[in-house]
């Protein structure tokens, strides 16, 4: 087996694992209110979830080749590699950046963190970038119009329809029946939630097969044509749609625990007003010349019909390091990719590819450790949100509370 | 730099639009249809009585679920329309 083919491999079992930790980390976007309503049981709605994120994921025929190009300039507008850069180093960009993605995916998951996992493998990718090519490797502008802009208007789009969503719900529905409401509102929750796990399937699995892809014509082992003239090779959108729907199953539940009881208590009006309002904006925006980061938007929404509710309160520290997790999310990720490349690319080859691949899966085991000194799992993710212990470095270090609050 | 802020506000303005119209609107039309259908049930007061629900009511509480439940299959298919053109052939939007 070549060198090159070795990284290959190690690079694909890496971008699968990127795409399982998406699963998981994404769950709460879509089913954090449903499960914080108790509009589903915790394990029948992320196995909804999952179900639809598989079909999502098979559903999609259009992958996203171009998947680096809005934050890096390492492929042309087909999907092709440019010129002057070598396979090797080509292989060892996408492999750190996805590293870089990975550890901060498992990072803020410890901390129950809901940042965009989009966001952490453009962050992956850049700092990898930079790293090997330098700042002229990095698409600027795409990296300020299609990532930092967008993600500073998603929330405040997506809560304030929530907001006005919320408002006048509530104000429609007082005078119903409480029988109605009931079965009212549980169908609006999973409805809508239901549309967001689907369109979560279709547009992040995408992302991962495009990365794949990459790293195949990288190789040199598929070529930009071959992919538009009979789509993606089956193994691949078998790979990604099974690795997003598993995560998506084990459920992020720290995640979950944070929108659904964290930022504000939820009833069942204001989670189908949220979920409503997060669905649309998903499933517009991206025709609509901005796309959003789901997170983003499921956030915003959350935020929004806590806003819009009379009488109730938004836990806005909460918000606030959430807010701040979301604007060092790029750097982060970004210096997890840079050292992640610096290791690979000056051990180099076969060698540095297992010798990074190795200290990720260390990382990732530690981090999974921390996690189980402070489960938070289906039995326990609905608890009453304990406001004494706050700080994130509680849930990391800490262990004043049972379950970790962020 | 080469950025079009015009082009930014304008996505802006369109996907909150959108957003409104139909991540608030389906919503509220939904609350006003559970709000007829509830006017439209039978309804037992505390002594007991039964009392009959307007027809009417509930009959526009059924159209509405209809039309809310047809924007949903409108987003699915929404979601899934490369899928449909691909192996079916069919473009939807």
């Amino acid at each position: 087996m070549s060198a090159e083919l070795f990284i290959l491999i190690l690079l694909v079992i890496t971008a699968v694992g990127f795409d399982f930790t998406n699963g998981f980390h994404d769950t709460g976007n879509a089913m954090a209110t449903s499960i914080a309503t108790g509009a589903l049981k915790p394990k029948t709605a992320v196995a909804l979830s999952a179900v639809l994120n598989l079909v999502g994921g098979f559903l999609s025929v259009e992958v996203a080749v171009t998947v680096t190009t809005s934050v890096l300039k390492i492929q042309n507008d087909s999907g092709g590699l440019i010129s002057g850069i070598d396979a090797q180093e080509a292989m060892f960009i996408i492999f750190a950046g996805l590293i870089g993605g990975i550890i901060w995916n498992l990072l803020t998951w410890l901390l129950g963190l809901p940042s965009s996992s989009s966001h952490a493998l453009f962050g992956g990718l850049i700092g990898a970038g930079l790293a090997a090519i330098g700042t002229s490797g990095i698409n600027w502008d795409g990296l300020v119009v299609k990532v930092i802009i967008p993600a500073l208007l998603s929330p405040l789009i997506a809560g304030a329809v929530a907001a006005v969503g919320t408002l006048g719900v509530y104000a429609l529905s007082r005078k119903v029946s409480e029988g109605k409401q009931e079965s009212g509102f549980r169908w609006g929750q999973v409805a809508t939630a239901s549309l967001v796990s689907l369109a979560h399937g279709t547009g992040d699995a995408q992302k991962t097969m495009g990365v794949i892809a990459l790293a195949l014509i990288a190789h040199g082992s598929l070529s930009d044509h071959q992919i538009q003239e009979h789509g993606l090779p089956v193994w691949i959108i078998v790979l990604c749609a099974g690795a997003i729907a598993l995560g998506t199953y084990i459920g992020g539940w720290r995640i979950i625990r944070t929108l659904g009881k964290g930022l504000v208590e939820i009833e069942a009006p204001q989670g189908m007003a949220a979920q409503a309002s997060a669905a649309a904006i998903i499933l517009t925006s991206s025709n609509l010349g901005m796309a959003l980061s789901t997170t983003h938007v499921a956030t915003g929404s959350i935020i929004g019909t806590g806003v819009g509710k009379p009488g109730s309160t938004v836990r806005w520290g909460v918000a606030g390091r959430m807010a701040a997790g979301w604007l060092i999310t790029l750097p982060c990720a970004a210096i997890g990719g840079a050292v992640s490349f610096y290791i690979g690319h000056l051990i180099g080859g076969a060698v540095g590819a297992i010798v990074i691949f190795v200290l990720l899966v260390a990382l990732a085991a530690y981090i999974y450790y921390r996690a189980q000194q402070q489960k938070v799992g289906a039995d326990n993710v609905n608890a009453d949100w304990d406001d004494s212990s706050k700080g994130g470095s509680d849930t990391a270090s800490g262990k004043k509370s049972k379950v970790p609050t962020v | 730099m080469n950025i079009d802020f015009a082009d930014i506000v304008d996505g802006t303005v369109k996907v909150l639009v959108a957003g409104l119209l139909f991540g608030a609107g389906l919503p509220l039309l939904f609350t006003l249809g559970m709000r007829l259908w509830d006017a439209g049930s039978v309804h037992e007061d505390a002594d007991g009585t039964m009392t009959l629900g307007k027809h009417a009511a509930l009959w526009t509480a059924y159209l509405i679920f209809a039309i809310v439940a047809a924007a949903v299959v409108v987003g699915v298919l929404y979601i899934t329309h490369k899928s449909i053109d691909h192996y079916l052939g069919i473009e939807l939007f």
